[in-house]
């Protein structure tokens, strides 16, 4: 329905997306040209106007996927907010499960975001080197970002025609916390710690090869700093909805990740997820770099970009490590000790 | 000895410092096209003075440009110690412009309001700003040009002549390898104007490449230069 439009996050997520995909569309075209005719070694007139353009169309592209990266921050922003307006959603989880597209939209632009930060990379790369000797791969990249990116226009602009104001939401207590009762409760409670501190402890470790690969970039260090990057992920998200959640709420039952985005969870959600996620995709950007390693063919070059990034990714993860720590740290201070989940904590 | 695109000037010898393949530069003039340079091929080689030499209008000091990175050849390659330019990132070309080559332009780009030493260590504020041996070499430079005495002087108050040397002094504070020069004896007495070539040989006896694009019948005839090359309607002759 149009009127579902008429809500300012929504319709900043949308006007985002429609120009985001305009400039993706254009560079597409743009791309054809350079994969058909860019020959670096080359000197004619075609070739060197090819080059200023691709040049120009790259730093309009930038700046489209660095918006297409914010538009992750906005769809969560959006449903959040439209929670208030859906009787029964307490939150984004409500809103997006209220509609038969379900978490299409989060998941197109969570797939987008990620990929818009290895392309981010690339051209980075491309931009430090003397000349552009990655255009033409960056360019060909863009056929696989580009597609992401209209898709996760497609499935926005879906959701929100197909929303229903009207409807009556499930509240994520009824079926996240149920879902999640259930799956965490069904195993040992220690299940549940290890979970934890495993994923705190993959977090120490990421950090410390990434400071590692900050020290001194090398093949090895990247790919492990990014194998660690990528496991941090896939244990903290767990590891957040069954351990940090509840005890930031200081509900052994409540599990929603995205009530962690109110104010009663002190918005703890937001640096927490937008520190993982930029952590998780900056390490996994690291082997896009070594993976052009040897066409940048300029050592220095692609070792002083993979410090700065495995830099900031170190910060990121830092900032998940200590997020993830406060919740349980500042319940175990509150009730002086007792556990949550009724056994050792 | 005269340049000709057709002459046998090998664009890849190895002791080129400067150098262009079949460069054209094409300007847009309302629906009509102009080309300021057109199919010019040349290869300066190093410690060697040039001259450059025709009228308003030829293409010198766009081929300059080029020559010197600071204009990109529409098609063709050009090449500074041996690095294509054409193809470089912007901040790569200017890093390699400000380490290579020395730039005096035709209307000197002197700051008013400012001395001539002043002027003379403006190249160095990107590298933020002049140290005490800075100051030491400018100060050289100013007096190997005659101009110490007037180093506090501000620009405005300087005759043409000293303005031309100052500027000459001006590019080599940074001791580049490669000089060029548009019109270095423009509106200078022949006196004045004997001194700047005078300057332009013991630079080049020093090592350096030196190009100047000039009109000035003079310095093109002057029996020290190495290669005197013809320009007329954006081609060598």
């Amino acid at each position: 329905m149009l009127t579902n439009l008429l809500r300012p996050f929504l319709l900043a997520r949308l006007l985002s997306g429609i120009s985001v995909s305009a400039l993706v569309v254009v560079a597409l075209f743009v791309a054809v040209r350079v994969l058909r005719r860019f020959r670096l070694g080359e000197t004619s007139e075609g070739q060197l106007l090819l080059e200023r353009r691709a040049e120009l169309v790259a730093t309009l592209v930038q700046a489209a996927l660095g918006m297409a990266i914010f538009n992750l921050a906005l769809t969560v922003l959006a449903a959040d907010h439209l929670s208030q307006a859906i009787r029964g959603a307490m939150c984004a989880y409500g809103v997006f499960s209220s509609n038969d597209l379900g978490f299409l939209p989060l998941g197109t632009s969570a797939l987008a975001a990620l990929a818009c930060v290895l392309w981010l990379t690339l051209h980075r790369l491309d931009l430090a080197l003397p000349d552009p000797r990655l255009t033409r791969r960056k360019f060909i990249a863009l056929f696989i970002v580009g597609p992401l990116v209209l898709l996760d226009l497609w499935a926005t602009l879906a959701w929100a025609f197909d929303l229903d104001l009207g409807v009556v939401a499930t509240c994520c207590s009824a079926s996240i916390d149920q879902a999640g009762t259930q799956t965490f409760g069904a195993a040992p409670m220690g299940g549940r710690v290890t979970l934890y501190y495993a994923a705190l402890a993959t977090l120490a470790l990421a950090v410390l090869a990434l400071f590692a690969l900050y020290r001194r970039p090398g093949r090895v260090r990247a790919w492990t700093a990014a194998a660690l990057a990528a496991l941090s992920v896939a244990l903290c998200l767990p590891a957040i909805v069954g351990y940090v959640a509840p005890h930031m709420y200081e509900n052994p039952r409540h599990l929603c990740p995205f009530c962690l985005l109110h104010a009663d969870a002190l918005g703890i959600g937001w640096p927490l997820f937008g520190a993982l996620f930029l952590a998780g995709s900056l390490g996994l950007s690291l082997v896009v770099l070594e993976s052009q390693r040897r066409r940048a063919a300029d050592d220095a070059i692609v070792s002083a970009l993979e410090a700065r990034v495995a830099k900031v990714a170190m910060l990121g993860f830092v900032i998940t490590f200590v997020l993830c720590v406060f919740p349980v740290a500042r319940y175990a201070w509150i009730s002086g000790g007792a556990p949550l989940f009724g056994g050792p904590g | 000895m005269s340049g000709d695109d057709e002459r046998t000037e090998s664009p890849e010898s190895t002791d080129e410092v400067l150098g262009v393949s079949e460069v054209f530069k094409r300007y847009r003039d309302g629906d009509a096209t102009v080309e300021a340079v057109a199919g010019v091929t040349l290869s300066l080689p190093r410690a060697s003075l040039n001259v450059l030499v025709g009228p308003s209008g030829a293409g010198k000091t766009t081929l300059l440009g080029m020559l010197g990175g600071l204009v990109l050849p529409t098609s063709g390659d050009a090449r500074i110690d041996g690095v294509s330019v054409v193809h470089l990132r912007d901040h790569h070309r200017t890093a390699l412009r400000r380490t290579k080559v020395g730039f005096a332009f035709q209307d000197l780009a002197l700051i008013q309001g400012m001395t001539l030493l002043e002027n003379v260590l403006l190249p160095l504020t990107p590298r933020g700003g002049a140290r005490k041996e800075d100051v030491t070499r400018a100060e050289a430079l100013l007096e190997r040009f005659g101009l110490l005495d007037k180093r506090d002087r501000r620009v405005e108050r300087l005759s043409g002549g000293e303005r031309q040397r100052g500027a000459i002094a001006r590019t080599l504070v940074l001791e580049p390898p490669i000089l060029l020069l548009d019109e270095p004896t423009a509106h200078l007495d022949s006196e004045n104007a004997a001194a700047i070539v005078d300057a332009l040989v013991e630079l080049r006896d020093d090592g350096k490449t030196v190009v100047a694009a000039t009109h000035d019948a003079r310095l093109a005839e002057d029996g020290r230069v190495d290669r005197s090359l013809t320009m007329r309607d954006g081609r060598l002759c």
